[in-house]
């Protein structure tokens, strides 16, 4: 088991530095200084302040230099500082990672929760009312823009009804609170953002239970549990679920690069303090450090899951020999 | 076959209605100059923020525009940026997914590897960056779409491949010394098509709500060009005074996209050998 | 789904609906307590006024910091850390005397040797400041004694005065680690109003009313700045009185009045302009009659009626009209497409082959607007101007670049017919690096190479005048010269659209703007919103 686990930890090492590489090219190829933001259209800065900006900067230097100093760096995990506020990019990150992770696992727990028992109830109901409900509703997750379903929500429940806060990640008075007082304001402060991003990220998981769950009521074993006259709940539950699950669980890495896509988006509306908004942030201003920060810590984190994933799967499924 | 199919694609009636939409869709964007009512582009300034009326069908947008008039050409665009950028990764895809399964060996290592990177790439990520640093238009956005959204089709159509390759039929055709060329795009191809179609239609929805959200950002399809996605988000400032201004372009994405995937499912059903 | 639907289009429908508000009690006896919540769109970037470039930093810095001088309410200069200063006769040499009872918000006294600390930060080449122009000029900085300072200039330079605004930094606090990235640009130590107690990165900035000020604590205990990003998100903090303040857009401005049932709105002319400018190299703007003609072509109402909701004025020169350097005697050019046919006529642009545009030896009277991406009132302004030449005969084509292509590969270089931009104006009103024929170069800012001696002239000597009666009569001229040159289609002056919630007392508008006595801001005990707990 532990040499399996090493050897996918291995293969993760070229993914990790081919994505380095496209950051690194796309960001480089393209026209635009990091310094023309911070200098541009401001009279009080002379021709000469600004030259002195880019040196200071490095990046006068060709690309592949500038990408080797990078990689030296991050080899000693220093990825170096922001353009923007000359602090260390693990810093900026680090205060930026747990809100993103709160709202992303919560997400991810949501959707398991209810998209697997959806995917199995409407294959084995197939074609009953419910499916269908079931059907359009989590399409109509998938198909309504995030951002605009954001503000709905926040006019009906926080403006109208008053029930919930508009955005953002606790209250101004959140520091008097008592530990139970916190709890409480953070959690009403994550109940639209998690439903928006668990309603919106049903379907595909929903659907792929479905398929898989009917896949494998057409196998032989099952109707042999049938035949044996197990219970109707037995078979499905004990027997096929268990076996429609496993490539389920494969889903769960793939489904982190979508959810951080997605929070680019979602921490814009909700003024969510994470790491969308400062990729987007540094994208906007061409702070390549951040970039690449965020660009590798997103993979990490994607190949993290899909690492999680395989395990699981060697772990549930027997066929699987840790090779 | 078609007529099989398309008779069972009709009994679902989910899928007849996306269908129907999809269709109208298609008409207005082609027919846009004929059934808009105004000039999309040029507004009177004077007449802005009118809410619907008989003149105005959608009301006017904070510039004077004719809303009605922008929603049918933004259909034109937003259904063009769908089909285009879908286009573009079902070729990519697809030839890559069919040489990674026909030949194996270091050409599919190659190909999976790099699969696998762009996989683990936040796709969103990779297109705000990518806009970004060139310049937001519309051919931008599709052509990045549309190459970032390949890798699954590839994986799909590889895996699809190597189960056909081993059918006696292509067995046959190679014992025939038949062209590999030959081989790939005229007997397997056809063999792997179908998955790739459910696929595809699946992808325009998804790449229709990229851009609105691309929009959301900034980065979409630059004003005064209408698009679906930046008719919504300019909307969505004036939503405290002006509610038309956002309700009809977001119920038209909704709509939309839903009724691609409809048909998408649809179509899965009917291909699922399973379900006869 | 049609139920859905239904449910949806119902939100869009209550509006304006209203939610309780509880009022708590505190203990205080002379109205000082609660909060302010301000927002913004974006975080701030160095809460330390010499490398901040940013509006968000400098809104967070005004309140930590302070100045040897600064404005007062009619934007005369008056004295902030410093208590008085004299400027000798040859306007070389200021001499500060610094007030001794100031004390940073750590407790250590100021003292003169901040002052120098300060300036000889500005002018270190290690230092990423953008401010570093202004005090290139100066020969030397001599300490007399701890609360008295020397300033020697190369040459007399008057805007010397107000640059000596910018906020000064604790030197004890500074002198050791690197500057750029010091632990204090996150955590400032000021000896301003507020001092400063967290920032949580792109979620907000707290700060709470110092006690020792050397004017007196502020009234507010704790001004809290918070981040949100999404306008109309924001609006909708501000509906919900979740958020004190916000400046408006002019559709905000002009929303139903129920919105702002328990805000005080407020509305006064920023300080800046927005403009056509010309490519002064293009043969088509060589003769300023032509320009002339162009303005007189242009409907400013319109624009003005059309992008602020007539919440502006048209600008008439390169002054706003609450600057002292603004002349009122110059008056606008009217809106008369007729007249200005007859001068281009004059100039041989005439229709001759009746095809709607103006031409003169074959060629068309033809030329391309450009502006940035993102800003949308300059976007509708380039379409209205474009439908005012139509009338005229003149054919005017549209670009709307990315901001970085557009500053580097259009207007450093020059590649561009007209361009329509703005500026945002310090107070002081020198603009020689706008105007003088010595700033034509690529990055610089007099990118429509207007070149005037006279104008030159004017532009130095105000420089090395100080009185502020004679500069006045220098700045006037130069507001006449540039209108009836017109290097530029000065367009308008948007007004500033402040809303405060109802509950703060104090807030007044002066020539300033709003903030100048937010020290003195109140909220009456009975109606403080929050309370610390003790």
């Amino acid at each position: 088991m532990i040499s399996y686990i090493f050897r996918r930890l291995l293969l993760t090492i070229p993914v990790l530095l081919g994505i380095t590489v496209i950051t690194f090219l796309v960001m480089h190829l393209s026209p635009g200084k990091p310094t023309d933001i911070l200098t541009d259209m401001n009279q009080k800065i002379t021709v000469e302040a600004k030259q002195r900006l880019v040196a200071i900067y490095g990046l006068d230097k060709p690309v592949y230099v500038q990408y080797g100093m990078w990689i030296k760096r991050l080899a000693k995990l220093d990825f170096g500082k922001s353009f923007k506020d000359d602090r260390p990019v693990i810093k900026k990150i680090a205060e930026r990672l747990p809100a993103t992770l709160l709202l992303n696992f919560l997400s991810i727990i949501f959707i398991f929760a209810i998209a697997i028992p959806i995917g199995v109830i409407s294959s084995v109901k197939k074609d009953t009312v419910f499916d269908k409900i079931t059907t359009v509703t989590v399409f109509l997750g998938f198909s309504v823009p995030t951002f605009w379903l954001a503000i709905l929500l926040m006019i009906f429940f926080g403006l109208h009804l008053g029930w919930l806060p508009i955005s953002g990640f606790r209250s101004i008075n959140f520091d008097e609170l008592t530990f139970f007082g916190k709890f409480t304001d953070i959690t009403k402060h994550l109940i639209l953002p998690v439903f928006v991003s668990a309603f919106t990220g049903l379907a595909g998981l929903s659907r792929y239970t479905k398929s898989a769950m009917l896949e494998v009521l057409h196998q032989d074993y099952i109707r042999t549990a049938r035949a044996k006259g197990l219970t109707e709940s037995t078979v499905i539950f004990k027997h096929a679920l268990r076996n429609a699950l496993i490539p389920v669980v494969t889903i769960i890495g793939l489904t982190i690069p979508d959810l951080i896509g997605g929070s680019f988006i979602f921490e814009t509306i909700f003024a969510w303090p994470g790491m969308g908004r400062l990729g987007y942030e540094a994208i906007m201003s061409r702070d390549y450090p951040v970039i690449m920060a965020v660009g590798t810590i997103v993979a990490i984190l994607t190949l993290f899951g899909n690492l999680i994933a395989d395990i699981t799967y060697a772990y549930i499924d027997p066929r699987i020999r840790y090779r | 076959m078609l007529k099989l199919y398309l008779e069972k694609l009709l009994k679902n009636k989910l899928a007849k209605i996306g269908i129907l939409i999809i269709v109208a869709l298609i008409l207005t964007a082609i027919f846009s100059p004929l059934i808009s009512t105004h000039n999309p582009i040029e507004g009177n300034i004077l007449e802005r923020l009118q809410p619907p009326s008989k003149n105005h069908f959608l009301g006017t947008d904070e510039m004077g525009r004719d809303v009605f008039s922008r929603m049918v050409y933004g259909t034109r665009i937003s259904i063009s940026i769908g089909i285009i950028a879908v286009g573009i990764s079902v070729i990519v895809g697809t030839f890559l997914g069919l040489i990674s399964g026909y030949f194996g060996g270091k050409i599919d290592t190659v190909i999976m590897r790099f699969v696998d990177i762009m996989l683990c790439f936040p796709t969103f990520f990779l297109i705000l960056m990518v806009i970004a640093f060139l310049e937001p238009n519309i051919y931008n956005v599709m052509i990045v779409i549309g190459l970032t959204s390949w890798t699954g089709l590839a994986r799909l159509v590889r895996g699809e491949t190597l189960s056909v390759k081993e059918r006696d039929f292509i067995i046959a055709a190679k014992g025939l010394g038949l062209k590999k060329r030959r081989i790939i795009f005229v007997h397997i191809l056809p063999n792997v098509i179908a998955p790739v179609i459910v696929a595809s239609i699946l992808g325009v929805g998804a790449a229709i709500l990229t851009e609105s959200g691309l929009s959301f950002l900034g980065l979409g399809v630059q004003p005064p060009t209408p698009s679906w996605g930046n008719i919504l988000t300019s909307g969505k400032d004036y939503i405290h005074i002006a509610w038309w201004l956002s309700l009809f372009p977001g119920l038209a994405i909704l709509v939309t996209v839903l009724s691609w995937n409809l048909l998408g499912e649809g179509l899965r059903d009917v291909f699922d050998p399973r379900i006869n | 789904m049609r139920k859905k639907l239904f449910f949806l289009f119902l939100v869009f429908c209550f509006v304006g609906c209203k939610k309780t508000e509880t009022v708590k009690q505190t203990s205080g006896n002379d109205n000082s307590g609660d909060y302010y919540v301000e927002s913004s769109i974006g975080d701030a970037s160095y809460l330390n006024p010499i490398l901040a470039s940013d509006s968000a930093s400098a809104d967070i810095n005004n309140l930590v910091f302070n100045g040897l001088v600064k404005y007062d309410k009619n934007i005369n200069i008056m004295g902030d850390l410093a208590e008085s200063w004299t400027v000798s006769s040859d306007g070389k040499i200021i001499i500060f005397n610094l007030r001794k009872n100031v004390r940073w918000h750590d407790g250590k006294q100021f003292t003169a040797e901040d002052v120098e600390f300060t300036y000889q930060k500005l002018i270190d080449p290690k230092v990423k400041t953008p401010y570093s122009s202004d005090f290139e000029l100066v020969k030397k900085i001599e300490i007399i004694n701890p609360y008295k300072i020397k300033i020697t200039y190369k040459g007399p330079f008057s805007p010397g005065l107000i640059s000596w605004g910018m906020g000064i930094i604790p030197k004890h606090i500074f002198q050791t680690g690197d500057f750029n990235t010091h632990p204090a640009n996150r955590k400032p130590i000021g000896t301003g109003p507020y001092k400063f107690v967290e920032w949580k990165t792109d979620e907000k900035i707290v700060l709470e009313a110092n006690p020792d000020y050397f004017e007196g604590p502020p009234k507010i205990s704790k001004y809290i700045y918070r981040i949100i990003p999404d306008q109309s998100v924001q609006f909708l903090e501000l509906r919900n009185e979740t958020i004190d303040s916000m400046g408006l857009t002019p559709d905000q401005y002009n929303a139903y009045k129920n919105f702002f049932k328990n805000y005080n709105k407020f509305r006064y002319p920023s300080f800046g302009y927005a403009y056509l400018g010309y490519n002064l190299l293009n043969p088509f703007f060589k003769e300023k009659e032509i320009r002339q003609a162009i303005a007189h072509s242009i409907n400013k109402k319109e624009i003005i009626d059309g992008i602020l909701l007539g919440l502006g004025v048209p600008a008439t020169g390169p002054y706003p009209p609450t600057s002292w350097a603004y002349n009122p005697e110059v008056s606008d050019y009217e809106y008369n497409p007729e007249k200005a046919k007859k001068i281009f006529g004059k100039f041989g642009w005439i229709d001759s082959d009746n095809d709607g545009w103006l031409d003169k030896n074959g060629k068309k009277f033809e030329f391309t607007i450009i502006t940035n991406q993102g800003n949308k009132s300059r976007a509708v302004a380039a379409e209205l101007i474009q439908a005012h030449l139509k009338k005229v005969g003149i054919k005017v084509n549209i670009r709307i670049l990315e901001w970085s292509t557009f500053i580097h590969q259009y207007i450093d270089k020059k590649k561009f017919d007209a361009v329509i931009l703005g500026w945002s104006l310090s107070r002081d009103p020198d603009q020689y690096p706008l105007w003088h024929s010595s700033q034509k170069k690529e990055g610089q800012y007099n990118f429509v190479s207007y070149e005037n001696k006279e104008v030159d002239k004017l532009l130095e000597e105000g420089r090395r005048i100080f009185p502020e009666k004679q500069r006045q009569e220098i700045y006037r001229k130069i507001h006449k010269i540039l209108a009836v040159d017109q290097p530029y289609t000065f367009l308008y002056v948007a007004d500033a659209l402040p809303v405060i919630h109802k509950r703060f007392i104090g807030p007044e508008v002066a020539p300033l703007g709003i903030g100048w006595n937010f020290r003195e801001w109140y909220v009456p005990e009975a109606n403080q919103k929050y309370t610390l707990q003790q």
